[in-house]
Order: C-alpha cells, then structure tokens, then sequence
C-alpha cells in the first residue's frame, strides 16, 4: 500500500527536476561539430606507373566549432560569418609560411546548412609570416568580426576558437580519401604570397611556400560527432 | 556546385589578373614556338609550345605554362571541382623521374610500358620511344631514347593537351649520338 502511494510521487518528482533542469541557462555552446583541419602540399608525383597529384600533409589538427545553442537554439554561426584559420610551423626544418587562410562560413538555418554551405565561400586575406618553434605546428580557427583587431574571441563568449598545437612525427604523411566519399566539408583558401614566393626550388628545395597551385587546405567535418 | 564552379572561376579570373609577367629562365627564342628549351648538358632541345611559356627551372627539368582553361581535376580543386587555372606541363629528366626504369632496355620498357597502359605517340626517329597514359586528370609521357635517357612530361589533362605534346615531340631534337637504341 505504501509503496503504491510512494511511486507517484517519485514520478511527479522525477519529471518535475526534469522541467527545472530544462529552464536551466546554459553558458556554453552544447552542440559542436569536430573537424579535422588538413594542410598540405600537392605535387606531382611519379607513383604505380604514371603521375597522379599527390597530397602530402603539412599539418593537421582536430578542431571544434560550435555550432547551435541548445538553451537556444540559436545558430551560434551568423549569415557570413567568418573563421580564419591559421597554420603556422616549421615542419621538418621545412619553412612554412605565409601561413594565413581564411574560411567563411555561411551559416543556415541549422547547423546542417552551415556545414553544407559553407563550401561556397570563402575569401582571401594578407599573408603574415609566422615564428614558432621548430617542429611545431599552430592551427588557430578564429572567428572573425570583421575587424581584425577584434576577431578573436575567447571560448567563454560562445564563439568558435580553437587553439591547437599539435606535434608531427617525421614520419607523418598521408593521402587525401575523402573525395567523393564526404558529402560535408569547409574548403579554405590560401592566400598566395608572391611577395616572399620567390623560392628557387632547383636550389632550395626544402624551401616552401604557399601557391595555389601547391598547396590546399581543406577542413572536414564529421557530420556523426556532435 | 554551380555557386562552386562560379567562385572557382571567379578567383582564377582575379588571380590571372595578378600574375607578374614571367622574366627569366633559359630560353632562347627560335622557330615558330614560343621560344626554345635547351637541357644544360645538351643532350636535347625542343620547341616549346605555342602559348606557352617557360614558367620556373624545377630541378630537373622545367615548367612551361599555358593559357587558362578549364581543368578537371588540378590537384587543387575543392573537392574535385573542375577548376578555370592555367595549364602546366612539367617536362623533367626521365632517369632522375623514373630511377627504377632507367636500366630498362628497349623491349622491357616497351613491355613495361604495354603493362601500364601506355599508347604510342607519332614521333619522327624511329630511335626514340614515345608513348603516353592519362590517369586522375594528368597525362604522363615517357620519351626514352637510351637506358635511363629522355625525358617525362606531365600535363594537366586539359582540352588541347595532346596537341601541345605532339608539338614538344615534333621539335625535339636530341644531341648526335645519344640515342643508343635503334
């Protein structure tokens, strides 16, 4: 009998902490999509008989944007909203620079069109060159305000930025796969430096810079990691 | 993907507009092409081809460039979208390319070649063995007059690629007494 009486009530408690734990404000994004930030070069390469572009990776690093705000529901990402992300390093006594791409994401109405659109765009911004130590490499995603002294915001203020440092083994190199086979993705634009591009390469081989025509930097997104 | 191709386009456009005129490199201007490339030891010359220019000395060869055009797959290209950019073809030195065939005799290069899918180009000395495979948006061209000797040449697979090619093969001329096949 008593326990016939104390089983509403548990319910009426269960769901009422339920209704409050909804009302509850949520400080921080609760949705974010993981992506993977890829930089690397693209060159002709004699393999299985013939030439075929072949990628080879500078610099990778997983990064998280957010992208709605479950209390919300709000796209954190606005129409235009702007990332940059910048690859900075010195690889494998390889000189890496300019190392400033821009990203641009139009947002949708769902986190859904901001990742689905946001291949449509993007822009270029100046080259700066960079100094970090030897062996390391920056990925920074930053959104931009579109004032350059005010772009970066911190992860408190609900926006997207990501510092990662990640190291590189020696040994690391991989191929691109994902053509064809993933539907999402951001494409990043480099900027070309023509300023600090004038690297011989039949002198210097090791001597990089950023061309169009060498290097590409893509970000994935796993659409299954919220 | 039309915003894709548009965007694509555009930025091409834009950065054409911002190429710097090429000035340098070692060519010297003979016959109808656009001038003449000469290998530093002189073991060949050959015409390079109409609207193109010598674009930069790579290491062992060099880059000529061409116009701009549509190109399926540059490498370069989101996604692989077709991409509006200027066409390149690498011409380099086929014993340093291709260590692993540079003793290769005539018939097992030829044999090689059969395997890889290779089809023969029209090519005036009979010495010389020519032959070309398209793969992933480039198109690769052995040119081999000797063991380890002659050339390869990659090129974006754009529309008038083959021609250029020909035109490479035609004004080719290769220093008396290289060729060691008959």
């Amino acid at each position: 009998m008593k326990t016939k009486m104390i089983l509403p009530i548990l319910g009426m408690l269960i769901v009422q902490s339920m209704a409050n734990a909804a009302d509850e404000p949520k400080t921080k994004p609760s949705s974010f999509r993981s992506g993977v930030v890829m930089i690397s070069t693209i060159k002709r390469t004699f393999e299985n008989g013939s030439y075929i572009y072949k990628d080879k990776e500078l610099c990778s690093a997983r990064i998280k944007i957010p992208i709605f705000d479950l209390k919300s529901g709000a796209n954190l990402g606005t129409e235009g909203s702007k990332y940059m992300v910048s690859c900075e390093g010195n690889l494998l006594g390889t000189k890496v620079y300019p190392s400033v791409m821009a990203l641009v994401m139009n947002s949708g109405s769902d986190g859904e069109n901001l990742i689905k659109n946001s291949s449509t765009g993007f822009e270029q911004f100046t080259n700066r060159k960079v100094t970090t130590v030897m062996g390391h490499l920056f990925v920074t995603v930053t959104k931009l305000t579109g004032n350059e002294s005010s772009m970066t915001l911190t992860p408190e203020e609900g926006a997207a930025y990501v510092k990662i440092q990640k190291y590189m083994q020696k040994s690391t190199s991989s191929t691109f796969g994902f053509i064809g086979s993933i539907p999402q993705g951001l494409y990043i634009n480099i900027a070309p430096n023509s300023e600090s591009c004038s690297y011989d390469e039949s002198q210097d081989p090791k001597s990089l810079c950023l061309n169009k025509e060498e290097f590409r930097a893509t970000i994935i997104f796993d659409a299954d990691q919220k | 993907m039309k915003m894709n191709l548009v965007v694509s386009f555009l930025v091409a456009l834009i950065s054409l507009c911002h190429q710097p005129i090429w000035a340098g490199g070692s060519r010297v201007g003979n016959g109808g092409g656009s001038g003449m490339i000469v290998d530093p030891t002189g073991a060949y010359e050959f015409e390079v081809p109409l609207q193109f220019q010598p674009q930069k000395k790579l290491q062992d060869g060099v880059r000529l460039k061409g116009p701009a055009t549509m190109i399926q797959n540059s490498g370069g290209g989101p996604f692989g979208i077709p991409q509006f950019k200027e066409q390149t073809v690498d011409v380099l030195s086929f014993e340093k390319e291709i260590p692993a065939l540079k003793d290769f005799s005539k018939d097992r290069l030829e044999k090689w070649l059969d395997e890889n899918k290779y089809k023969a180009r029209s090519i005036e000395s009979r010495c010389v063995l020519a032959r070309s495979v398209k793969r992933e948006g480039l198109s690769t061209t052995i040119v081999a007059w000797g063991k380890g000797q002659g050339i390869t040449i990659s090129a974006d697979e754009a529309p008038a690629i083959d021609e250029n090619i020909d035109q490479i093969l035609k004004t080719l001329k290769i220093q008396k007494g290289e060729c060691s096949w008959k």
